[in-house]
């Protein structure tokens, strides 16, 4: 047995895929690329990986599948070269402004006030590395609700203590601070894009059981949850 | 696990930090390539206007500075509290990829609504583990950029799907209605040796932005991939358990895939 305490520890889904991805690199190698041959040794190595990692069985196939969908699928053709060109710029912007908020985590974290005011749910866990789908996941919520909360859609009477103190304790912040940002004003999708004559208007605020209750990407399990905070409260 | 502290002066005796990580089915140790390790070597003797001069060369160019070797220069900043530097590579490497995220992310069949969260969700994950410069998380990022950008960009992807298709489930029973269209048996004998040939699939490509989104996918993953269409074995990939649709949907979309291809073909 290894003294490597990484080799004693079974690798999650992401390092099986990461050498998955190694070995059918290396499988492939000679084989001509868009071939029946190739498919058909890459998923002999799928099927091994799958068996020799059950745990990560269902992550692989997620997997292939995507790679599979994404390698065949056409591409979008209506947009110009010009907007080609200005997403993929808002992309870096997009992404520079995450480097920036990461790197000032990693900089001053003393210097963060808990009670300073909040930029947002998601640009908050974005700061401090955590995906929408992660502080979604920690916080007993969905993406789609958590986007709700983050764009103040979700009327702030109804949010339960419980789902303050989560947020509060997964972003590092207060709970005052997460209360005072959820109270503002409401916010448009920021992809929205409007061409009516008329000025949009804002649908009106939801209650957050509510929202529990017609969130249909919420399981069931996690709605009794929120059921019995709500019967207890 | 950690990388072991770094030497003082390992920079200045062009001395380049090992990788920790390690294969989790060898347990060797992962290992940047030679080109790699010469390239970190030259920029490590450049000065900073030096270096981003040489970034400047493209992927057709002998002197293009690989992503790997960007990896290892944006967290060795970071170490020696070069932020702004740091920031500067990062953004070259956001650059050379962003036209990659955008065009996977369309090509996933992400739609618009989810476009932002999931461009969010890579670009944070890249980064994240990019900076963190006390792990060994982003060890592979320096061994093949290439495999490492395929498994964030389309893992993300993946679980985004996997969250689409629950909740369009949940809203939805279009796919079991389709169950009493007439099913094809035949189906279930294909072998792979029965999937495309090189010809055919380059042939077909073509045609395949003819068909719907959800006709394509099946149509791929049967015949370009040769994956069964169910499987009682958990290691066997099937198309029906990742649509999480029924077998005989699969065959139905199939169906409808092959006669929209058929008068694809007689119209040829």
């Amino acid at each position: 047995m290894s003294d490597d305490p990484q080799a004693e520890t079974p690798p999650n889904a992401d390092e099986v895929i990461e050498t998955y991805l190694l070995r059918r690199e290396e499988a492939l190698r000679d084989t001509p690329g868009d071939t029946p041959e190739a498919a058909r040794a890459a998923r002999a190595l799928l099927s091994e990986f799958m068996r020799r990692y059950p745990n990560a069985a269902a992550a692989l196939e997620d997997f292939a599948a995507t790679e599979s969908i994404i390698e065949n699928s056409p591409g979008a053709e209506d947009a110009t070269e010009d907007e080609r060109r200005a997403e993929e710029e808002a992309i870096v912007r997009r992404g520079m402004e995450t480097a920036a908020r990461l790197l000032a985590t990693r900089l001053a974290p003393q210097q963060t006030e808990a009670t300073a005011p909040l930029a947002g749910l998601r640009k908050e866990a974005e700061a401090r590395g955590l995906t929408v789908q992660s502080l979604a996941s920690a916080i007993r919520l969905t993406v789609p609700l958590l986007v709700k909360l983050d764009r103040r859609l979700i009327r702030f009477a109804s949010i339960p203590r419980q789902a303050l103190e989560r947020i509060a304790a997964e972003l590092g912040r207060s709970i005052e601070a997460v209360a005072a940002y959820l109270q503002g004003d409401p916010q448009f999708a920021s992809q929205a894009s409007f061409r009516a004559d008329a000025a949009p208007r804002m649908p009106d605020r939801q209650d957050f059981f509510e929202a529990v209750e017609t969130d249909l990407t919420m399981s069931e399990e996690l709605k009794d949850e929120w059921r019995k905070i709500k019967s207890d409260g | 696990m950690r990388p072991p502290p770094r030497r003082p002066g390992a920079e200045t005796d062009r001395n380049i930090r090992s990788l920790t990580r390690r294969a989790h089915d060898t347990g060797a140790p992962y290992e940047r390539s030679p080109e790699v390790e010469a390239q970190l070597r030259h920029a490590l003797s450049l000065d900073e206007a030096e270096l981003m001069e040489a970034l400047r060369h493209d992927y057709r160019s002998d002197a293009h500075v690989k992503d790997e070797a960007l990896c290892y220069l944006i967290r060795e900043r970071l170490r020696d509290g070069l932020h702004e530097s740091a920031c500067a590579l990062a953004e070259i490497l956001l650059r050379r990829h962003a036209g990659t995220i955008k065009r996977r992310i369309e090509r996933g069949g992400i739609d618009r609504q989810h476009y932002e969260d999931c461009e969010a969700d890579m670009r944070t994950r890249l980064l994240t583990e990019l900076f963190d410069a006390d792990s060994d998380r982003s060890d592979f990022a320096q061994v093949r950029f290439g495999l490492y950008f395929d498994k964030l960009t389309k893992g993300v992807i993946s679980r985004f799907r996997k969250s689409l298709q629950h909740e369009q489930h949940a809203a939805s029973t279009i796919y079991t209605q389709d169950d009493d269209a007439e099913e094809i048996d035949l189906l279930d004998t294909l072998a792979d040796e029965h999937a495309l040939s090189a010809e055919e699939r380059a042939l077909m490509r073509e045609a395949l932005s003819l068909l719907p989104k959800d006709l394509r996918e099946v149509y791929t993953l049967r015949y370009f991939d040769g994956w069964q269409v169910e499987s009682s074995s958990a290691s066997e990939p099937s198309i029906s358990r990742y649509m999480g649709v029924t077998s005989r949907t699969v065959r139905n979309r199939l169906r409808d895939a092959e006669a929209i291809l058929k008068r694809w073909r007689e119209g040829k």
